[in-house]
């Protein structure tokens, strides 16, 4: 089996608060978080908004310093690199960010744009020119755009012209930072096709981050759940969904407002999580859902539970553990749904 | 043939024929054209529609918060039998608050950062509804009127109605130091203090997360309920429009194209902007998702001819750019703007099925104009 193109091992990342005098403890951002990515495939990362998803990726672009862990890319550690060495790994991960329109130079025409990475990576002028034009066209723009300014772009092309810029040094791994979510549906289904087009051209490997899970559900190969810094849930997209196992993703997912009854059917009922998401200065001990879990026990205030393998998946809840107590409502539930998701299969 | 509104008995909003345009140096930019909607007492009304298609720019007109010039105004707002548009300007600020509330969009931007939580609602519960004064007589109220800790108290049980979690220290801290989702409640709680017998919401806790954002969805259904108002909600989610609401418009470039009971909006969508919403949401039970709708919404500048939607219709033929497609009513609540149902047209039916068809094959001939 070929080693997989970006493993994320036991990664921490935590920023120190305050200064000389200020002993509060460090804000605990990403909190031993590891996964995987397969070259060619695509991991979803889910969460609110605070549990840490977009520091990942900014690890892994080296935009923040690691506190602990590994980054491995082609096998190759990169948490504790040089920035010279961080240069020549840039051209093999670019990251596309949230808001397209504060991302673009409001100065710059989309030509001159798309040319800066170009002319980072020393590619000789004739060459730039021709490569710009086939970059748009590559994401379905045309040259009309060439010498236009960005406030002259609709959300959906801008984001276009982002997507452009992160594939124009021909990367192996694209980070995508809730790249949709400033957009409309009818522009994201759109945006998202593209992606899904790139990908299949390119052989790209993405980790798209997103809070919404209906898109994840069409869109990655795996799924990681996150909340407080920590994966809660991880396991092949299909099968998170289908069977969610975890109250955090049983909750997010109940949450979504959806568009017609069989959609309302596949949530789970009743999963609902309490309050709002606690600051990572001041992590809950034990499980760190447990203040806003609805199947919390005492065990769950004691000790952190591990990352426990159901199936394919990886849940981090004491209920999948062996001998587990006081969680037959939540099995209750999980075994009913097993039911009619098999009852249901054939459409 | 042409349709009124839907005659609601008595309803709390009436709008019609609402068309609101800028002046601008590109020309007049006709943003909201002939606009008709009503909303009946203790009814949720949501206006659905993308980014752009002139949702905020109804709301605006009707509480009056829109300059003119260089904005332009016409068509008549009846508001409990009053049109608002003739009321003298004092009349209907004071009727802003008192008797339309309004929650707008980004919590976080839309309280005072420079004073306390607590300071605002009290001024919002002592002051709303009276017409503006000078800042002699504010003083003179602010600090030696006797209902100052009257209006504190009612504050402060409207953010418990709310479900602010630590009352007494919302109301002492500064917007800064709550979270998004208390911001939205704290405007809630602002925009319900005077009891309004309608509360328009732009687009409420879109900005939040999923998990925050259902909680104030159930939580401003709860309080409809509790207090039998009415509320206008502007959203661009189909999802929150289907949780909350009765009725649904649907507005695309400025005119409302489709409108409908919730049930008939989503089991037999008529309009192909409404099917190709419908279809361009990611589903969370499959992975199946069409490939969007092409380009985007007009330039108000220069809109194109007839119906609005036409460049971007899949089933969109000549007959779409000669005329403004006629109104058709399928039900006392239904109906649609589209040529393809007029008794004369050749061409087919929009079905969801088959526009689903249609956008997918257009995203493969030619995705250069998104």
């Amino acid at each position: 089996m070929t080693p997989p193109l970006l493993a994320v091992e036991d990664l921490q990342k935590h920023f120190n608060t305050g200064g000389w005098f200020d002993n509060r403890p460090p804000v605990r951002a990403v909190d031993g978080v590891s996964f995987e990515v397969g070259q060619g495939t695509t991991l979803g990362l889910i969460g609110e908004s605070g549990s840490g998803k977009s520091t990942i990726a900014k690890c892994i672009i080296g935009i923040h310093q690691v506190t602990d862990g590994q980054i491995r890319f082609r096998g190759r550690d990169i948490s504790a690199q040089t920035p010279e060495d961080f240069e020549r790994i840039r051209s093999e991960m670019q990251m596309v960010f949230q808001d397209p329109t504060s991302c673009l130079n409001p100065r710059r025409t989309i030509q001159k744009t798309l040319q800066v990475p170009l002319k980072a990576n020393d590619v000789p002028e004739q060459e730039r020119i021709r490569r710009v034009n086939e970059l748009l066209e590559l994401v379905g723009l045309n040259e009309e755009y060439l010498h236009k300014y960005p406030h002259e772009l609709s959300g959906g092309q801008k984001q276009r012209v982002n997507i452009a810029r992160a594939v124009a040094v021909e990367p192996s791994l694209l980070l995508l930072d809730e790249p949709t979510s400033a957009l409309d549906v009818s522009v994201q289904a759109k945006i998202i096709s593209l992606l899904e087009d790139l990908q299949s051209e390119l052989g790209l490997t993405y980790l798209f981050i997103t809070h919404d899970l209906s898109l994840i559900r069409n869109f990655a190969d795996e799924t990681a759940v996150m909340y407080l810094g920590e994966i809660q849930e991880y396991g092949d997209t299909d099968q998170v969904f289908e069977q969610p196992r975890h109250p955090y993703t049983r909750a997010l997912m109940s949450a979504i407002p959806v568009t017609d009854k069989r959609e309302q059917a596949y949530k789970p009922a009743d999963a609902n999580v309490d309050g709002e998401i606690p600051s990572p200065q001041d992590v809950p001990r034990g499980c760190r859902l447990h203040p806003r879990c609805p199947h919390s026990t005492e065990a769950c205030t004691k000790r952190r539970p591990d990352l426990i393998e159901v199936d394919s998946a990886a849940v981090r809840c004491f209920a999948y553990e062996d001998g587990a107590s006081g969680f037959e409502e939540l099995h209750d539930t999980l075994k009913a749904r097993a039911t009619v998701s098999d009852g249901g299969e054939s459409d | 043939m042409t349709v009124t509104e839907p005659v609601l008995d008595d309803p709390i909003l009436e709008v019609s024929d609402l068309s609101v345009g800028f002046e601008g140096f590109d020309g007049y930019a006709d943003v909201v054209n002939g606009v008709n909607l009503s909303v009946g007492r203790s009814e949720i009304v949501s206006i659905v529609g993308e980014t752009g298609c002139g949702k905020s720019v109804t709301t605006k007109a009707i509480t009056g918060l829109l300059d003119q010039p260089p904005a332009r105004v016409s068509g008549t707002v009846t508001f409990d039998g009053t049109d608002l548009f003739s009321l003298p300007q004092k009349e209907r600020v004071s009727l802003n608050g008192n008797g339309i509330g309004m929650v707008s969009q980004d919590p976080m931007s839309s309280l005072n950062p420079v004073f306390e939580l607590g300071e605002q609602l009290t001024d919002t519960a002592q002051f709303g509804g009276k017409s503006p004064s000078g800042p002699l007589s504010y003083v003179r109220r602010r600090y030696f009127g006797e209902d100052r800790s009257d209006a504190y108290q009612r504050a402060l049980d409207t953010l418990k109605q709310v479900q602010m979690p630590n009352p007494e220290g919302a109301m002492k801290s500064y917007p800064n130091e709550l979270s998004g989702g208390m911001c939205q409640r704290a405007l809630i709680a602002q925009a319900l203090l005077n009891e309004p017998d309608l509360l328009i919401a732009d687009e409420p806790g879109t900005a939040l997360d999923v998990t925050i954002h259902d909680k104030i969805l159930s939580l401003l259904s709860d309080i409809i309920a509790e207090r039998n108002m009415s509320i206008l909600m502007i959203t661009h989610n189909l999802g929150v429009a289907r949780e909350l609401s009765d009725r649904i418009y649907i507005m695309y470039g400025g005119r409302i194209v489709e409108s409908g009971t919730t049930t008939e909006i989503f089991e037999h969508p008529k309009h192909p902007y409404t099917q190709g919403l419908l279809a361009s949401i990611p589903r969370l039970s499959s992975d199946s998702m069409s490939d969007g709708i092409d380009g985007s919404v007009p330039e108000y500048v220069d809109p194109p001819d007839g119906c609005r939607f036409h460049p971007r219709c899949p089933y969109a033929d000549e007959s779409c750019q000669s005329q403004q497609p006629p109104k058709k009513a399928f039900s006392k609540t239904a109906s649609t703007e589209c040529v393809r149902y007029a008794s004369d047209d050749p061409g087919p039916e929009p079905t969801m099925t088959e526009t689903r068809r249609r956008l997918n094959e257009t995203a493969i001939s030619g995705a250069d104009s998104t």
